[in-house]
């Protein structure tokens, strides 16, 4: 076992040096002199103070205080003259540079070996064959048989034999090349001694390999629709989770954050479409081949991981059957490579700011308001007017709520191995502070790797990630039943200026409640002091432990088996003091007193796959076939406690024992998975390829009848280029169509809804006699029995084309993809006593098409410039719903007034998450009435009225509606719809610069044709609450001076509790996401610092918006669901982040 | 070899793994209907399921209180809002309207599971008989309150088995009710008497017996008119009245009719005279939401802050001719001691507190004050949430009920029904109480009052009144009755001490008891149609803002005259009833709106979706 065990070579000859040979060594890993000692002690440092001693005299030393080797010919050493070394505590490198000046010699260190050669003469163009011995093995340490081992530019060659050895006859000062199919080529110079050579599989851009589910396949070979995510581009966003870098970089894949609070962004990825109306559409994660549900991206490190794959179309998708239908997506976390250790370290620390802050009224335009509402008193009282306010500087609330937040990142990582171990190990710290004072997040992270070949067929490996993840900080868009508790809104609506004749704002500042609101209808506290004093953490703990095996049976047959477990630990607390919101005596609707509560989560989920695989190829034919079997487990457990009236309010969350008990309550649940699965791929010259899979799933969430799901599917791909009519198109690389068709399946309903439920609840209790209340049982669900899997039926025709060897590469697919036996979360007649129960019923499809542009605009030895481009359009229908049910309404819970009101229409035939509300027409205009007497109005007959009175209620100025039926009046039949959450395309472009050692990256992301339902300013335009500040925009109100047709007069908002689309914006927008900029130190420059490579990075996130949208961000959807998009009420705005970093591998 | 052991050791994997019970889980967390309903504290928790729905803010506890419309002539809602049922602009879309229905048929799902399971829990057959029997009356309650509502409805006596069982057509009213009296005369042989209870909460005999009489006469009115039922409504009525031997127990009037709301409002029972309360319980602080809204929808608008007030949005404004169905409608004292209880005399404003009397003119504008919040014992008092229990059935009901079936029955005024009619009105004015008390004190002129002074009452040949004054704006506004005391002749002497100001000239107003005339006049009782109508009165006097106007309306055929009587009056008034004043101008809405239609609510659209059989909707909608 120990062939590469370190020979030393006694070669004669004289050894000459090629300058080329130092390049090579420097910019290839692939090439290794010798075997190299798993061990950092070789960096040892070394003293050396000699004077006039001879240079073997030096390298005794250096073998002696350091690991280092060194190959010489005695010969050589002849020539040498005596040296004085004066060097303390210093490298090798100062005592080689020492020993070698002005010698007739030169040096070359590989690793940790010092090979010392004649200096070349010139004109000494002697050659002389010599015997040069070596090893080819591949990158997992595997010898290579039946390599051609060439001296270049003659027909000098031979082969590797079965142990992978080779010795050939090669001149000195010649270069040996290695070839291998499927391998990429080598060239190395023929320095004497014993080669170890590693070769590398293919690795072109058309020729890279792709991991799929349960295994890689080259990219040519690929029959299914695959999206492959740059991480190059990607690595150098400063963000704390990878999916808030994925938005726009692959086509098909919908990704947006719900708001900006930290780590709480709520991250929402659809592939193609959703295919489910009340259940997830969160795809299925691959990490490192452990397909893991709910898996949350936040506990791995952005720099861990090695490629991300999005598997799009049934064929790829259906070997995950029963979880594949919203797509995968497949992680792969970078191992050692084979090779000394790399140390390498990344930290960035940066700034974040918000895009913009919404102007509001000054404290001018504020008590002119107040005194239109009838509300001026206060602020006029002491004979004072409107203009005396003109030069009020007045509070400004943004200013003190937001802040410059700042990221700290460091990642720091250990990799390397020998060709049978490879190893990494990782580290991460990122520490963030919001935008908003006293929010945050952060997160400390660990990963291990090893891997282990024992011999040519068994391996094992493990993977271990531990994350720790920490986001605190008042929650800006969640609070009480009430509008008026959220943050966003307390900051926007407290005033400038009170009425107060010193106009001292000190009260308004340092109290806890405005004096003069009125506290029964407006919840608002000072923003300030309660973002301050509110504590809310969540914390969640995760481990990621998995392990492999793999045996190769007989040759070609391969058996894997894995093992993993995913544990996640969640604690949630949270204190309202009494200088909260919540916590405030000042508010009569806080009954609790001071108080909190506190939830702990946990939820394992255990896997073990089994998998078989057989590789063969006979001529041009090539088999593929892997059969397997995997079990699942999943248990979830909560438990948790509301606790009022607590004491000692100074020791918080922690005195919580001291309060009233209010609820305590536990949860718990199970759920298991057994799978079958085979695939089998087979293709003729890699020009037919052929892929059928078929998986077949049990699910414990589904009745015994009704338990397995069988997913097959198939696909074609043609590459045409290999074809004979287009080998004459060289320009053409590669032209491939792909045809694939497939069924996967969704189980996601609760784990026991097949089954009726009878639970406890305290809310159906029941208090006889005046005793304390007897705890009620209800019928939690009907349960239904009959319930299967949801299938999801896909077809997709692809096409790739690469030209000009593959400097463009064009990517097209069209689906359409048809969700049947829809998993919904159906409403039921309520005199059945029941409100929903999960049916298979109703029917989604999604269809649409997806281009891929990426292209080497420009490739030259110091300047490149590249290209990616993608847009995806979705079309998504709604097919079908309950029987008897053309319309699926569903209400937003943002206030009290509008619990009841729906805001979304999910309707058969039409797509989901549909705007539903009256179509805004304006304000009435005086010409609108007829005049009775001096002031007063009566709304003309020919004119529609927005409220049931003509006489006395309408009045010029108030709002209007568009009157769709004709009737003269609005009421509920005049609702349509009146926007649309989902984009009509998404996309991104890429682009990046390498000039020398600078580079640059630009990418910019969109979404089209979206709307967002802002209902921030159905309260900051034109709300008639006194003393509630204004949008800025509402300064230009209707008066009968002013006929504005946009904003209508004070306290002319019309009928209350309805939607209209005056408050629906395009949301449509285009980001300039992330901007990086890094400049690689030039290597002569650290030469004397013992580091291989330095990189200074500046870069941007979120730099720019570019949008019509009037509120903070367009990506906003503050009480998201499928059939919720878009809705913004006081949401966390998104921040701009700008990082400086430097990254260096030693 | 090895690839034998291989296959080998994958089989045998494959064959562990695979094992059949991996995919069979139980729930950990909730149990089904198979391992429920075995042990009484089981079986009891699904009652307190049963009788919860009634409980909940769609039903009882919030929006029937003062916002459906159920108040009818007798009051409108106090809110410019100018779409819902509670102003009769019902729409089929109307939420209030949809979550009563939801939430009657949950109650009667919660029954149906109960009956369908319990027969096998082992607990003492006694209890498991009552349990049965309130779960009987209540599923057929709830139909009752559906029926009555809705008219031809879904008949639910089986538990929804399957999720496809979604298709439930109309069932005839009619047979609707007879499920209704069937389902509760099997109930009265089951549940426990009034006395055996000991309280109010559950369904008693008493209860079942009571709630048949209404149901009975429902029924033998409009709109199915079925007058054999008048019959059954007597004799249901009169077991009340009469019960039986082993009931060991007699119902009666409590001598104060005010006191009834004071016991409630303390969350004190009179089995006697509240047969059937529902139970509200606790100030919303800790863990349960027992609470309603009764006191805080339907007594004195109260919207301050102060700590010894309940929070109040007094929705119920009454009408003009309610208030003149009372005596004395000119002055602020009724011989009726009834009215200045069901309506409060007094506004309440301000933190702290002060209690201004509305003046004789001011008759829209007040509020129903039957449920005091001042009097909770539930402390602190939150402001939606409050352990008032609302009466669902009171013996003056019954009697009331069987003065009317008997009346219909025999077809003129019986003594028996006459005596059952003037117990009502003997107890409403005062005759069971012991001579005359300090009903009322007036208070006019006085200034320069900084502090409330102390009130002390002397002479007038009686004792134990007290009072207690308010203060505003440097004037004595208000010298509110405490207790009334009793025994005095003549007006006592009522002194200010204190508070810093004088001349408040004061006038205290004593109660009529010994002259007022409370029994029915002979015209009163003439005939079968003076009788009648004088019981519709009468019901109004005693039982106003119980939820049940409404019905009884329908039921008489005058639901939409009534209304339209109303509406006149907001603008013109009629004869002493006064018109609404302009600040109340716009309660003339709902009256406005009421129309044939609202004889019955609306099917929501989705309902009618889902559920084929719904159809046709409901008239005029």
């Amino acid at each position: 076992m120990n062939f590469y065990t370190m020979f030393l070579c006694t070669r004669s000859h004289r050894i000459v040096l090629k300058k080329k040979l130092l390049i090579m060594k420097l910019t290839t890993v692939l090439l290794m002199a010798t075997f190299l000692q798993v061990s950092a002690s070789g960096y040892a440092q070394i003293t050396l103070l000699k004077k006039n001693v001879s240079l073997e005299e030096v390298f005794k030393e250096i073998k002696a205080q350091t690991k280092y080797h060194i190959l010489y010919s005695p010969q050589a050493l002849e020539k040498a003259h005596l040296v004085n070394i004066s060097v303390q505590n210093g490298s090798v490198e100062e005592v080689l540079k020492q020993s070698f000046q002005n010698q007739p010699l030169t040096y070359a260190i590989q690793n940790l070996t010092i090979v010392v050669r004649e200096k070349r003469q010139p004109g000494n163009t002697f050659l002389q064959a010599v015997p040069v011995r070596g090893k080819v093995v591949d990158d997992q340490g595997a010898p290579l048989v039946g390599v051609t081992v060439k001296v270049k530019g003659t027909n000098v060659g031979t082969t590797t034999n079965v142990s992978g050895d080779f010795s050939i006859n090669a001149p000195d000062n010649s270069i040996l090349v290695f070839t291998y199919l499927g391998f990429s080529d080598q060239e190395i110079s023929a320095t004497t001694i014993f080669l170890t050579v590693v070769l590398k599989e293919k690795i072109t851009d058309l020729e890279q390999v792709v991991v799929i589910g349960y295994g890689t396949v080259v990219k040519p070979d690929l029959t299914g629709s695959v999206g492959m995510v740059d991480i190059k581009d990607m690595e150098n966003a400063p963000v704390a989770s990878f999916e808030q870098a994925l938005a726009g970089r692959v086509a098909g894949v919908q990704v947006f954050s719900e708001e900006g609070q930290p780590g709480r962004e709520g991250m929402n990825i659809v592939i193609r479409g959703s295919g489910s109306l009340t259940q997830s559409n969160a795809p299925l994660y691959v990490v490192d081949g452990f397909p893991i549900e709910d898996f949350d991206a936040g506990t791995l490190n952005t720099d861990d991981i090695e490629s991300i794959n999005v598997l799009k179309d049934a064929s790829a998708t259906a070997i995950y059957g029963a979880r594949g239908a919203n797509g995968v997506i497949i992680v792969e976390t970078k191992k050692g490579q084979i090779g000394t250790p790399v140390v390498s370290y990344n930290g960035s620390v940066g700034f974040q700011q918000i895009l913009k802050r919404m102007e509001v009224m000054s404290p001018y335009e504020f008590v002119r308001y107040q005194v239109d509402l009838g509300n001026g008193a206060s602020y006029l009282s002491g004979g004072r007017t409107v203009e005396d306010y003109r030069n009020v500087e007045g509070v400004n609330w943004q200013d003190q709520l937001f802040r410059t937040g700042k990221t700290n990142i460091h990642n720091i990582a250990l990799r390397g191995g020998s060709p049978s171990t490879r190893y990494s190990i990782s580290a991460s710290m990122y520490d963030g502070e919001g935008v908003i004072i006293s929010t945050g997040n952060n997160r400390y992270q660990g990963r291990f790797s090893l891997d282990h070949n024992f011999n040519k067929k068994l391996q094992v490996g493990t993977n271990i990630n531990y994350s720790s993840q920490t986001g605190f900080g008042r929650r800006a868009s969640t609070g009480a039943a009430s509008h008026t508790t959220l943050l966003l809104y307390a900051t926007l609506a407290y005033r400038p200026v009170t009425g107060r004749i010193d106009y001292s704002q000190d009260d308004l500042v340092d109290d806890i409640i405005d004096d003069d609101i009125n506290t029964l209808q407006d919840y608002r506290t000072n923003p300030i002091i309660s973002t301050q004093n509110e504590y809310n953490k969540s914390i969640s703990d995760n481990l990621i432990a998995n392990g492999f095996l793999k045996y190769e049976i007989i040759k070609g047959l391969t058996f894997k088996t894995t093992a993993g477990i995913n544990s996640n630990s969640g604690l949630s607390e949270y204190f309202y003091n009494s200088k909260t919101s919540r916590g405030t005596p000042a508010l009569p609707t806080n009954g609790r007193g001071q108080w909190g509560g506190r939830t702990n989560s946990k939820r394992i989920a255990l896997s073990n796959e089994n998998t078989l695989t057989y590789k063969k190829k006979i001529n041009s034919h090539s088999f593929d076939i892997l059969g397997g079997f995997s079990v699942q487990e999943s248990r979830t457990q909560s438990n948790g406690f509301i606790a009022t009236q607590v004491p000692n309010e100074s020791l918080g969350v922690n005195g919580l024992g001291e309060g009233l008990p209010f609820t305590n309550s536990t949860r718990a649940s199970v759920f298991t998975l057994q799978s079958y699965l085979t695939r089998a791929n087979y293709n003729f010259n890699s020009k037919y390829l052929f892929t059928a899979t078929l998986r077949a799933d049990g699910s414990s969430k589904f009745s015994k009848e009704n338990r397995w799901g069988y997913f097959p599917s198939a696909a074609l791909a043609w590459r045409m280029n290999k074809e004979p009519f287009m080998k004459s198109l060289d320009f053409v690389s590669d032209s491939k169509l792909r045809l694939s068709y497939g069924l996967t399946g969704n189980n996601r309903v609760s784990d026991f809804a097949t089954l009726p439920l009878i639970g406890y609840n305290i809310y159906h209790s029941y208090s006889f006699g005046n005793e304390l209340p007897t705890s009620g049982a209800l019928i939690e669900s009907l349960g239904n029995a009959d319930l299967k899997w949801e299938t999801t039926k896909q077809i997709d025709l692809g096409y790739d084309l690469g030209l000009f060897r593959n400097k463009v590469e064009l990517t097209l697919d069209v689906y359409r993809k048809t969700t049947e036996d829809l998993l919904l979360n159906a409403s039921m007649p309520t005199h059945t006593g029941f409100t929903r129960v999960y049916k298979n019923i109703g029917s989604v499809q999604n269809q649409g098409l997806e281009v891929t542009l990426n292209t080497v605009n420009i490739h030259k030895k110091d300047f490149s410039w590249e290209t990616n481009f993608n847009i995806s359009f979705n079309r998504n229908k709604i097919l079908g719903l309950t029987k008897g049910e053309d319309n699926f309404f569903s209400a937003v819970a943002w206030d009290n007034n509008y619990a009841n009101t729906n805001l979304y229409i999910a309707k058969v035939g039409q797509p989901v998450g549909q705007m539903y509300g009256y179509v805004w027409d304006g304000v009435y205009q005086l010409e609108d009435f007829d005049e009775q007497r001096a002031g007063v109005y009566t709304l003309k007959n020919t004119v529609t009225t927005n409220n049931t009175s003509r006489t006395s209620t309408v009045r010029p100025g108030d709002i209007k509606y568009k009157d769709l039926n004709g009737d003269l009046v609005i009421n509920e039949l005049d609702q349509t719809n009146i926007g649309s959450g989902l984009p009509l395309h998404i996309g991104g472009i890429s682009n990046r610069f390498t000039y020398k050692g600078l580079g640059l990256g630009v990418f910019f992301q969109w979404s089209y044709g979206n709307d967002v339902f802002n209902a921030n300013r159905m309260t900051f335009e034109g709300s008639a609450t006194a003393n509630r500040n204004q949008f800025a925009s509402y300064v230009n109100r209707w008066t009968p001076e002013n006929p504005s047709n946009e904003y209508f007069r004070a306290e002319g908002a019309g009928p209350g509790g309805l939607y209209s689309s005056r408050t629906v914006e395009d949301g449509s927008f285009l980001r300039l996401k992330t901007i990086s900029l890094d400049y690689s130190i030039p290597k002569n420059l650290i030469r004397g610092v013992k580091v291989n490579n330095i990189r200074l990075h500046a870069s941007a996130q979120n730099l720019l918006v570019w949008s019509d949208y009037s509120g903070y961000d367009p990506e906003v959807s503050s009480k998201h669901s499928t059939l919720t998009p878009s809705f913004d009420y006081s949401s966390y705005p998104q921040a701009r982040t700008i990082v400086f970093g430097v990254k260096a591998s030693l | 070899m090895k690839l034998k052991y291989f296959l080998a050791l994958i089989v045998l994997i494959l064959s562990l793994s695979s094992c059949k019970d991996m995919l069979e889980t139980t729930p950990l967390d909730s149990l089904s209907p198979k391992n429920f309903y075995e042990t009484e504290a089981q079986v009891k928790s699904a009652l307190a399921g049963v009788y919860d729905r009634l409980a909940r803010p769609q039903m009882f506890s919030d929006q029937m209180l003062g916002r459906m419309g159920l108040d009818a002539d007798e009051a409108y809602y106090a809110s410019s809002t100018k779409i819902g049922v509670a102003v009769y602009a019902v729409s089929a879309t109307d939420n209030n309207i949809a979550g009563n229905w939801q939430y009657s048929y949950e109650g009667i799902n919660r029954a149906n599971f109960l009956l369908e399971n319990m027969d096998r829990a082992e607990m003492d057959q006694r209890e498991k008989d009552a349990i049965k029997g309130e779960a009987l009356f209540l599923r057929a309650f709830y139909h009752f309150l559906l029926v009555s509502k809705w008219g031809d409805i879904p008949l639910m006596i089986k538990a929804v088995k399957s999720a496809d069982d979604v298709n439930a057509p109309r069932t005839p009213a009619k047979v609707v009710y007879e499920q209704i009296i069937k389902d509760m005369t099997e109930a009265e042989g089951l549940v426990r008497t009034a006395k055996q209870i000991g309280h109010s909460g559950r369904i008693s005999k008493s209860a079942v017996r009571g709630i048949l009489a209404r149901v009975c006469l429902y029924m033998a009115g409009e709109p199915i008119k079925d007058e054999s039922k008048y019959a059954e409504a007597r004799k249901w009525a009169l077991k009340v009245m009469n019960p039986d031997p082993e009931d060991g127990f007699q119902h009666e009037l409590n001598p104060s009719f005010e006191d009834v709301f004071t016991k409630m409002a303390r969350d004190e029972y009179d089995i006697k005279e509240s047969i059937w309360e529902l139970e509200f319980w606790g100030n919303g602080q800790g863990g349960y939401n027992e609470t309603g809204r009764v006191g805080s929808n339907n007594g004195p608008k109260y919207t301050g802050t102060d700590p010894d007030y309940g929070y109040s949005y007094g929705w119920i404004q009454i009408t003009g001719r309610y208030w003149c169905l009372y005596p004395n409608s000119k002055s602020l004292l009724s011989e009726d001691e009834r009215r200045e209880w069901s309506v409060a005399p007094y506004k309440t404003t301000g933190t702290p507190v002060v209690e201004t009397p509305y003046t004789i003119s001011q008759i829209y504008e007040r509020n129903s004050g039957k449920w005091r919040r001042e009097l909770e014992v539930s402390l602190p008092r939150s402001k939606n949430s409050g352990p008032i229990n609302f009466p669902m059935l009171r013996y003056s009901d019954v009697l009331l009920m069987f003065a009317e079936a008997d009346n219909r029955v025999n077809g003129s005024p019986t003594s028996e029904a006459i005596e059952a009619v003037n117990q009502v009105r003997r107890r409403a004015y005062g005759k069971n109480l012991p001579a005359e008390s300090v009903k009322m004190i007036t208070v006019s002129g006085g200034s320069k009052y900084t502090s409330a002074p102390v009130v002390s009452i002397t002479g007038g040949g009686g004792t134990g009144a007290t009072a207690k004054a308010f203060v505003s704006g440097g004037k004595v506004v208000r010298i509110k009755v405490l207790t009334e005391g009793s025994g005095y002749t003549t007006p006592p002497v009522v002194t200010l001490s204190g508070g810093g100001g004088s001349g408040t000239v004061i006038t205290p107003l004593l109660s009529k008891r010994r002259t007022s005339q409370a029994d029915l006049t002979a015209s009163q009782t003439a005939d079968f149609a003076s009788f009648q109508g004088v019981i519709e009165d009468e019901r109004s006097r005693e039982l106003s803002f119980e939820c049940l106007r409404k019905n009884d309306l329908i039921r008489w055929g005058k639901f939409l005259p009534n209304m339209k009587r109303v509406l006149d009056d907001f603008t013109d008034g009629d004869g002493e009833i006064p018109k609404a004043s302009s600040g109340t101008a716009y309660g003339a809405l709902s009256y406005e709106n009421a129309s044939i239609k609202d004889l019955l609510w609306p099917f929501a659209p989705d309902e009618m979706a889902l559920n084929p059989g719904l159809k046709p909707q409901n008239p005029g909608y």
